[in-house]
């Protein structure tokens, strides 16, 4: 090669190179162009999608918010609930009206494993409400390292994410519309909700303002719900790990720790590996731990084996999560020593003075007559169980029966298998009498009955009465909790009419509520604000909340209303709607589209607490 | 450490870095660093059985390059196969046998107590086995000669870009270029390395990443489904693995082609085939082709009656079934497209494709392309059930038509998924096509890759999802 080659190749590498950088440089440009313009494309239709949830879930979101509220109210300390199972309905009010805690919060959060709860209750809770106590209730579940939904989307949300990518993460998104709308832009089920403008309401954000979930007062189980899917596969793997770890933690920050053995349904329980040999190994190792670590443990298993219990395969029903609410409040009370049997379901026989039975017998083969305190259209949520005592150490159920669905369907164990058998004739209500015909009855050799009677005085039968203004068969929903239709459970015979409650009208694009009744309390007012520009009416005079979607999308679900007091909860999805006059409202309040949920601070000065999905 | 993870966005232009900065002899040992790192960021426990592999392999390759002696041969060969599959057998299927084993003697009466043997399967097990396992017999065919260089030899198993996922390379054509002093690559070079991995994670987080829901959802419980969804799940599962898997060996490739190592081609536009036989030609080729010279051919191929030579189709489809893990699903997914194509050269052989169909080529293309893509969703079905009763469940429902519709966005996000897919695909056989592939226009470039900035930025943000071929 001469010295005339090289000097050819070297112009022709530098020309190459030059060319290659014009190249380059006309890439960079234009994909910099591109980026510019999706930007500024994001920005435009940012009011229009949902706000980006930084959390895993707006249940999370939603603590988070009244977490900060109840630190600027200066409402820390006291007894904290944690757990997963826990956010249904362990009620925080049971603890403050024993006496226990001035202060008490359910932060719970559904689906949390000890992982998860780890980080929750470490890095979000007890900063921000410093308690004195945390009751963390633990189940199988929550010790299973398969089940990992919620521990993925936990540490996948923005504010939750660790290290100098998150925090990179989270500056730019304050600074772009393209990074702060990347979970919703990203999602094709989100775009998809977006446009459809579902009106759907969910019951599962229904939070109270203690962090308790509402709605959990109906008994929901079918006799044929299946199990959890997947839980033969669950395995207590190093999750296990995180609870002891936990308890250290939160003891050196002198925070008092009670562990509650939560219980699961039966059914359930034989669903785990080995036929529930995982189930009974995850206890013992929980019970280890408790004695390792010298932390009290509140056996809350034993009694509740009843699928009568749960308002789903999971979770203990309201009645249920009352008593072991009470349980936790005598074992913080000092008064219930942690190996004593927790309280039974519920109160049983006529000499329990509180309790909507007053007494049952078998007025000839074959019939069961139950005399209730009250009348039986005011028992909502009337469960009738019938267990025989004696064959196994645990109870049995023999009956199910459900008054307000006129006792269509009922279940018979039979040899140790299910069987669900249709009487047409079993109930009859009168007043308040109940006439059970339970064919078991008339030859069993079964001499000791156990008879409990769950139900919910002044419950949701009463409060499923809706309003004339609305037409039936416009409604597509359910009542909370009970997975049922909501047509099939209001009917004029079980209800009273007197339990009217609210009313729901279309004017244009707004959605008119109006609650008549003086004895209403506006615990929790729950409205999907999907759309952009929404304006919320509040009209404390003539008792009507406006829903204005006109200015933005108008995707609005203000479906759900929740009475605390009195435990009960409707949920009602809609499609479309009765028309009818609008009332002039007052107060105008506008919730910007950019607006998260210290937004909406303002109406609590007017008793409500609204919260934005 | 993952592809799609931006500790992988610094740990590559590091090591793309340092390889040019060093000397040429001590670029292997840069690699070897790089790859152990690269490895044992997942579990550093398992580089052990990489070692184990790399020495076993490395020590019977020299052993029989210093022998003749036939017997002594092929007991050192049965030693690498013992290794290899041993280390593969024992963290794959031993779970598997065990449990089945309990089964049987169970429901033959007798009380066997389930145990649970915690075995975690090491990262990319399968793929550096066959590596290895490869290299061993193609000295023992005395196709290639032996490594004598260890460090060498280390570099080939464990090369980052492909340790993994693939693509499963063979000696003959990485150890040269591991050996050899590569020069660096021209800026048409690396544009094009970089086009690859841009490419590779637009098929990864933006098609199949996007799709992962929608299949989960479905196949999480199949038997609740009907047949619209379990058949629009099982596409969406078709172009999710392929835009997983053939976004990774993009990713791979550019990777590579940035240190100045070319691996080859792993898929080449496999839903563009005219059929079963032609797709499974362009679908992870690295493994089909290891699988055709190591057990097909070896097994009589296609020289003996049509009889054997099906036999032989059949055995090596079940031997691909197994190669992605223990358990009746693969195995179905394995024999069922061996019938396919053991019923598909049976077709052949009695209507030759010269024969006139009167359809113009063009809609026997698109044709041929949806049946064949069909087929191997349908057998794609089985892939992705979690078990072989889901999978029995999603098929029963194909039947009758009971369960849910899908959700409601499915139809969307899966017509995207297609499009894209088919997209990419299309754009690059052209360019495949072209006698002198030029790069595009700077200007439709730039407008490619904001585009698929964009897609990539909107598309991601959590945790990294890993590569579904990661778990075989």
């Amino acid at each position: 090669m001469t010295a005339s080659d090289t000097s050819t190749e070297r112009r022709g590498t530098a020309s190459s190179r030059a060319r290659f950088g014009r190249r380059w440089a006309a890439i960079g440009v234009t994909a910099l162009c591109v980026l510019g313009a999706t930007e500024a494309a994001a920005r435009a239709v940012e009011p229009h999608v949902p706000v980006p949830l930084e959390w895993a879930s707006d249940e999370i979101a939603i603590k988070v918010d009244q977490m900060d509220r109840r630190r600027a109210r200066g409402q820390v300390g006291g007894v904290v609930i944690a757990g997963s199972s826990q956010s249904w309905g362990l009620d925080p009010q049971v603890l403050i009206d024993a006496g226990v805690a001035d202060v008490a919060y359910n932060s719970a959060i559904p689906s949390g494993t000890a992982p998860v709860q780890r980080r929750w209750l470490l890095e979000e809770v007890v900063p921000r409400l410093q308690p004195d106590v945390v009751v963390w209730g633990v189940s199988a579940p929550d010790l299973n390292e398969r089940r990992s939904a919620l521990g993925f989307s936990y540490a996948a949300a923005r504010a939750t994410q660790h290290g100098v990518v998150a925090d990179v993460d989270r500056w730019l998104a304050e600074r772009s519309a393209l990074i702060r709308l990347r979970p919703v832009l990203g999602s094709a089920a989100r775009i998809d909700h977006a446009l459809r403008a579902p009106l759907v309401t969910s019951t599962n954000t229904l939070i109270g303002d203690l962090g308790q979930r509402a709605g959990s007062t109906e008994y929901a189980m079918a006799p044929d719900d299946p199990a959890p899917p997947n839980v033969g596969e669950w395995r207590v793997g190093t999750t296990i790990d995180d609870l002891p770890a936990t308890v250290r933690a939160l003891r050196a920050q002198g925070i008092e720790v009670l562990l509650v053995l939560l219980p699961l349904p039966q059914r359930t329980i034989e669903e785990f590996a080995g036929g529930g040999s995982d189930w009974d190994l995850t206890i013992e190792m929980i019970g280890a731990i408790a004695a390792d670590l010298d932390v009290q443990l509140l056996d809350g298993l034993t009694g509740y084996s009843d699928d009568l219990s749960y308002r789903d395969t999971s979770h203990l029903d309201a009645e249920a999560s009352r008593a072991l609410s009470e349980d936790i409040a005598r074992a913080l009370g000092g008064s219930l020593p942690p190996d004593l049997e927790p309280a039974v379901v519920a109160a049983m026989g006529p000499d329990a003075p509180t309790h909507p039975v007053r007494r049952a017998w078998i007025p000839r083969p074959g019939w069961l007559r139950i005399e209730t305190a009250a009348p039986l259209t005011e028992l909502g949520g009337t469960l009738l169980t019938i267990n025989t005592m004696g064959d196994e150490d645990r109870d049995r159920v023999l009956v199910e029966l459900h008054p307000r669905r006129r006792a269509s369907t009922a279940q018979h164990l039979v040899d140790d298998r299910w069987e669900r058998t249709s009487l047409p004739r079993t109930l009859a209500i009168d007043a308040r009498t109940l006439d059970v015909e339970i064919p078991t009855l008339a030859d069993t050799s079964t001499t000791v009955f156990r008879i409990v009677v769950s139900a919910i005085p002044g419950g949701s039968a009463g409060a499923l009465r809706l309003s004339p203004g609305f037409a039936l068969d416009e409604l597509r929903g359910s009542v909370a909790n009970t997975g049922a239709p909501a047509w099939d459970l209001v009917s004029d015979e079980v209800t009273p009419t007197e339990h009217e409650r609210a009313s729901l009208r279309r004017d244009g694009d707004r959605l008119v509520w109006t609650v008549p009744a003086d004895d209403w309390t506006d615990e929790l007012l729950i409205a999907d604000l999907d759309g952009a520009t929404t304006t919320l009416t509040w009209d404390p005079a003539g008792r009507t909340l406006v829903v204005d979607g006109a200015g933005g999308s108008g995707r609005l679900a203000p479906g759900s209303v929740a009475r605390t007091d009195t435990g009960w909860t409707i949920t009602v999805d809609i499609r479309s709607l009765p028309t009818g006059e609008l009332d002039d409202a007052a107060s105008p309040l506008t919730i910007g589209p950019r607006r998260r949920l210290d937004a909406e601070r303002p109406l609590l000065a007017e008793g409500l607490d609204l919260v934005l999905r | 450490m993952t592809f799609n993870s931006l500790v992988y966005a610094a740990f590559l232009p590091l090591v793309v870095g340092l390889f040019w900065l060093l000397p040429h002899r001590f670029r292997i040992w840069l690699i070897l660093a790089a790859s152990y790192t690269f490895y044992g960021a997942w579990d550093w426990r398992f580089l052990a059985l990489l070692w184990i592999s790399t020495l076993a392999d490395w020590w019977v390759g020299r052993r029989l390059d210093r022998t003749d002696d036939e017997r002594r041969r092929k007991q050192l060969l049965a030693v690498s196969v013992l290794v290899n599959l041993g280390l593969l057998g024992f963290f794959k299927y031993f779970g598997f046998f065990v449990e089945s084993a309990i089964a049987m003697g169970n429901r033959a009466g007798l009380d066997l107590d389930p145990f649970t043997m915690r075995i975690l399967l090491p990262v990319g097990i399968s793929f550096y086995t066959f590596q290895t396992l490869s290299y061993s017999i193609d000295v023992y065919r005395r196709r290639i000669p032996a490594c004598q260089s260890l460090p060498l030899f280390a570099g080939y198993v464990a090369f980052f870009p492909q340790l993994v996922a693939g693509p499963i390379e063979r000696a003959e054509r990485l150890l040269p270029q591991l050996e050899t002093e590569r020069t660096p690559p021209r800026a048409q070079e690396i544009e094009s390395a970089l086009a690859l991995i841009l490419v590779g994670l637009v098929k990864k987080v933006v098609i199949a990443d996007q799709l992962a829901p929608l299949v989960q959802h479905v196949y999480s419980d199949p038997g609740a489904f009907d047949r619209g969804a379990i058949a629009a799940a099982s596409l969406a599962f078709a172009i999710q693995i392929y835009g997983d898997f053939s976004g990774y060996t993009d990713i791979a490739r550019g990777s590579a082609r940035l240190l100045g190592i070319e691996l080859m081609e792993n898929f080449r536009e496999p839903f563009l085939a005219r059929d079963i036989t032609e797709l499974w030609r362009r679908w992870h080729i690295s493994l089909t082709s290891w699988l055709r010279d190591y057990v097909y051919v070896p097994l009589g191929g296609s020289r003996g009656s049509m009889r054997r030579a099906n036999l032989a189709v059949v055995i090596t489809w079940l031997v691909t079934g197994l190669w992605h893990g223990a358990g009746l699903t693969f195995i179905a997914f394995g024999l069922l497209n061996g019938a396919f194509l053991v019923g598909h050269r049976a077709l052949r052989q009695r209507r030759p494709p010269t024969q006139r169909t009167g359809i113009p080529g063009g809609v026997q293309a698109v044709l041929g392309a949806a049946v064949a893509t069909s087929m191997f969703a349908f057998s794609a079905l089985f892939f992705r059930s979690e078990s072989f009763a889901d999978s029995l469940d999603a098929i029963g429902n194909l039947w009758t038509d009971q369960g849910a519709h899908a959700p409601t966005w499915t139809l969307g996000t899966l017509l995207f998924g297609l499009v894209a897919i088919l997209s990419l695909d299309a754009v690059r056989a052209r360019s495949r096509r072209s006698p002198v592939p030029a790069a595009p226009p700077a200007l439709l470039r730039g407008l490619a890759v904001g585009t698929a900035v964009v897609a990539v930025i909107i598309s991601s943000g959590g945790p990294a999802p890993d590569f579904i071929y990661f778990q075989f």
